[in-house]
């Protein structure tokens, strides 16, 4: 309950700080030379050997480009190779096969810049620090100097200025994932990679939070790639959505969005968001029946 | 593989501790209080020095046996009596901790008094041992999974079989843990009960030598007792590995 | 003020059960006071020697306690060195692992043999005793940070070797495995620095109790044994405490 209270409070009594802070961020990216970076996938593979000579083909010959700026969800049965291809952009995995590239670069080279930003379903805060301290964090950790004004306005752009001496044991789950997003958020990457960062919320605090990741996606043009289990948040987010198969994961479906932005909670109950979400909940339970039947 | 890998690491580790024990013996860094590794392996072999430390590890061995055995005994009981019957086991706790915390070498002329010179060495290395095995078996009935609680409780089962049939086995890991860390709890305890006038022993032996500047049969005794206490754990944990197996924990 | 007699009874009844065992078997078997003294006369020659045992004890928890901080900071420092190293780690595992099971009471001849007698010698067993334990509870802690942290790390371009991880990751993660070393070493520290002082003849409780014993003043020696029983006690619960306190910082 009190978590629910939270959010809806945080929703309204932050609009006008929002609209102080929203100039900020567009004039800092304008300024910057570096862009939301567009990623290229070609004939990506990844293969796990599980001991005594079986291997698993995790994913399977992936081939993607994605704009600089855009919102890509992906879907797919649990265990299709989702987490794995999304390792593999991030730089924490290697490819078997094939190249990834942001911007033109390695992915490593892209973490080496300070370039992406990761938050995933276990929000990995670190305990004995506090919000604010979790996110200024990415800053120490880079041997970069703490800039303490960036930290205070993502704390705000998350809707958790109260909050920035909480120590994550004093903070709801749904408030726990805002502050993993910021400080996904807080080096101003250009790629942000997100794995079911709302998996383990409730459905109600699930939507709020979409609805806020949409809010700030929009203020930051940021390329992004999310992965979810939920086909309206993946609908109710990206641009495209890329539909996975299972064994060996490849790319089924790559469908379009045609729904208008700014986004908001009333977008769910628009037609075309109700025509695209049966269209795609019908596809991947065929994909998904398809990979049990084998 | 692995296992290979491990052993080469062992391997590695204890010769190169050994390489260092012997050029920190010859060079003599710590004065005389360190012989080269030879040396005290020479002297050990001699046979009348075989002989004597032989017979004192027999009888340090001996009494940390009964000590661990009576001590383990005593400690499984008490925990177990504590789930009897509720309304005992806070004072068994605070009692336990009380008796743990008493110093073994304040106990030692206590002992002296009330079970002899002769059997002192087995009830310091069984006091020693209670405590670590009490502790266990309570963390061990701790982590009884409630449902597991429940389940007897809605079937009515009387104290005693439950204990027996549902804490116990599920404490059962938890308390050969406590078994574990107790057997090198008793070889200590043997030892330390030796100083106060037993006649024979590896505890005798260590603090006679340790007077008389008798720096090789000092170092013998010592890592007698070592390898004595060493060999009692791994024991253990090769009995609990297969035993756990058995049980399918 | 009946229930709280019935709380401290619950609680305590077996010490309270044991200080009676222990009067009645003093006065049914008229012992001699050279064998074994009463309560009381163990209680008076606390109260009447105050001063002196405040200060003997004082001795023996500073002289434990620098022993077990001095262990524990040399603990961490070559658990660091080792978490670095991989190879060090390989080759001291082993003998962390042999030198638990040493019967600690069988080298402190040995530590005395080579470090001679004073109580800087008390302090190199009480250190010698904790550097193990420590050391591979704050290793295991280094090794422990769990994968999406350590994910999180490396996407904003820190390595999980270096020294900026250690300095913000590794070394709070170890934290609650280093309390709980303290809290599992404390109480025994106290009572090696007791039997090392006992053994040596240096300043201390544990020194009051072989003085005594040879004075024949048994009521001195028990008084002292208490008193060490009563500290470590205290530092269990001390260090009990402090764990409990600042462990929960820990669960996200
Ligand atoms: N490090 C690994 N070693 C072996 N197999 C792995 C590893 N990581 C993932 N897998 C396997 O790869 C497959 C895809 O996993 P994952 O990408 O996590 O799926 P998803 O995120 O879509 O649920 C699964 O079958 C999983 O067991
Ligand atoms: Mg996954």
């Amino acid at each position: 309950m009190g978590d629910l209270e939270n959010c809806v409070m945080s929703n309204t009594s932050h609009a006008q700080t929002l609209q102080a802070v929203a100039g900020k961020p567009r004039e800092a990216e304008s300024a910057s030379i570096t862009g939301p970076s567009e990623i290229a996938l070609t004939n990506v593979s990844k293969t796990f050997a599980l001991g005594k000579g079986q291997t698993l083909d995790a994913v399977s010959n992936v081939n993607l480009n994605i704009a600089g700026g855009e919102f890509i969800a992906l879907i797919g049965a649990s265990g299709c190779g989702k987490s794995t291809l999304l390792r593999m952009i991030a730089g924490l995995e290697d490819p078997s096969q094939g190249s990834i590239t942001i911007a033109g670069q390695s992915p490593e080279d892209c973490i080496k810049r300070q370039k992406l930003g990761i938050a995933m379903q276990e929000h990995g805060l670190m305990p004995w620090l506090s919000a604010w301290d979790n996110v200024a964090l990415p800053f120490r950790l880079a041997g970069l100097p703490v800039d303490t004004e960036r930290v205070d306005e993502l704390l705000a752009l998350v809707g958790l200025a109260d909050f920035a001496q909480a120590l994550p044991k004093q903070l709801s789950g749904g408030m726990k994932q805002r502050v993993s997003i910021a400080r996904a958020l807080v080096l101003k990457p250009d790629v942000l990679i997100l794995d079911e960062p709302f998996g383990a919320l409730d459905a109600v605090t699930r939507r709020l939070m979409n609805n806020e990741l949409q809010r700030i996606w929009s203020q930051q043009p940021t390329t992004t790639i999310l992965v979810t289990h939920s086909v309206e948040e993946a609908v109710f987010l990206a641009d495209r959505i890329c539909l996975m198969s299972p064994r060996p994961g490849r790319l089924a479906l790559i469908e379009e969005v045609e729904l208008n932005r700014p986004r908001g909670l009333d977008t769910m109950h628009e037609p075309e968001f109700r025509q695209t979400l049966a269209k795609l909940t019908a596809a991947l339970d065929d994909v998904c029946t398809q990979g049990s039947r084998q | 593989m692995t296992v290979a890998a491990d052993l080469l690491k062992w391997l590695v580790g204890i010769s190169t501790l050994m390489v260092f024990w012997e050029i920190a013996g010859r060079q003599a860094w710590l004065g005389g209080g360190l012989p080269p590794l030879s040396g005290v392996f020479a002297y050990a072999i001699e046979p009348r020095s075989t002989e004597l430390l032989l017979r004192s590890a027999g009888i340090t061995a001996t009494n940390a046996s009964y000590g661990f055995v009576i001590g383990s005994l005593i400690g499984t009981l008490i925990a177990c009596s504590g789930q009897i019957w509720r309304p005992l086991k806070q004072g068994l706790d605070t009692l336990s901790t009380f008796v743990n915390a008493i110093p073994l070498i304040a106990l030692g002329p206590l002992m002296i008094v009330t079970v002899g010179e002769q059997f002192t060495p087995m009830a310091t290395a069984a006091l020693a041992v209670f405590f670590a095995v009490f502790v266990a078996t309570l963390g061990g009935f701790e982590r009884v999974p409630n449902v597991h609680r429940d389940v007897t409780r809605a079937y009515g089962t009387a104290h005693w079989r439950a204990l027996l049939l549902v804490q116990f086995p599920n404490a059962l890991p938890s308390l050969i843990d406590g078994l574990k860390l107790g057997v090198s709890t008793a070889v200590l305890g043997a030892i330390l009960g030796e100083w106060f006038g037993a006649p024979a022993g590896l505890g005798v032996l260590i603090v006679s030598s340790m007077q008389n500047f008798q720096i090789n049969l000092l170092w013998s005794a010592a890592i007698i007792g070592t390898v004595m206490s060493a060999a009692a754990y791994f024991l253990l944990a090769l009995l609990q590995a297969r035993l756990l197996r058995r049980l399918g924990l | 003020m009946i229930s709280t007699l019935k709380g401290i009874w619950t609680r305590y009844w077996g010490i309270l059960i044991l200080l009676a065992a222990w009067q009645f078997f003093v006065s049914i078997n008229n012992i001699n006071s050279i064998v074994a003294p009463s309560p009381q006369a163990v209680v008076l020659s606390l109260i009447n020697n105050a001063d002196y045992f405040a200060g003997e004890a004082l001795r023996t928890t500073l002289t434990a306690s620098g022993g077990l901080l001095l262990g524990l900071l040399l603990g961490i420092v070559i658990a660091a060195l080792a978490w670095s190293t991989p190879t060090l780690s390989g080759l001291l595992m082993p003998m962390a692992l042999l030198l638990r099971s040493i019967p600690i009471v069988a080298f402190v001849p040995i530590i005395v043999r080579i470090a001679g007698y004073g109580t800087h010698t008390v302090l190199i067993v009480t250190t010698v005793l904790s550097f193990f334990p420590c050391y591979v509870f704050a290793l295991s802690g280094f090794q422990e940070v769990a994968q999406v942290r350590k994910d999180f790390c490396r996407s904003v371009g820190c390595k999980t070797v270096g020294w900026r991880f250690f300095r913000y990751v590794a070394m709070p993660t170890a934290v609650p495995n280093i309390l709980t070393a303290l809290r599992v070493l404390a109480p025994t520290a106290l009572l090696v620095a007791l039997v090392a002082e006992f053994l040596i003849g240096a300043d201390g409780l544990g020194y009051v109790m072989l003085r005594a014993r040879s004075d024949l003043e048994m009521d001195k020696s028990w008084a002292a044994a208490l008193l060490a029983s009563v500290l470590s006690v205290a530092f269990f619960a001390l260090f009990s405490w402090f764990d409990k306190k600042y462990r929960s910082n820990w669960q996200a």
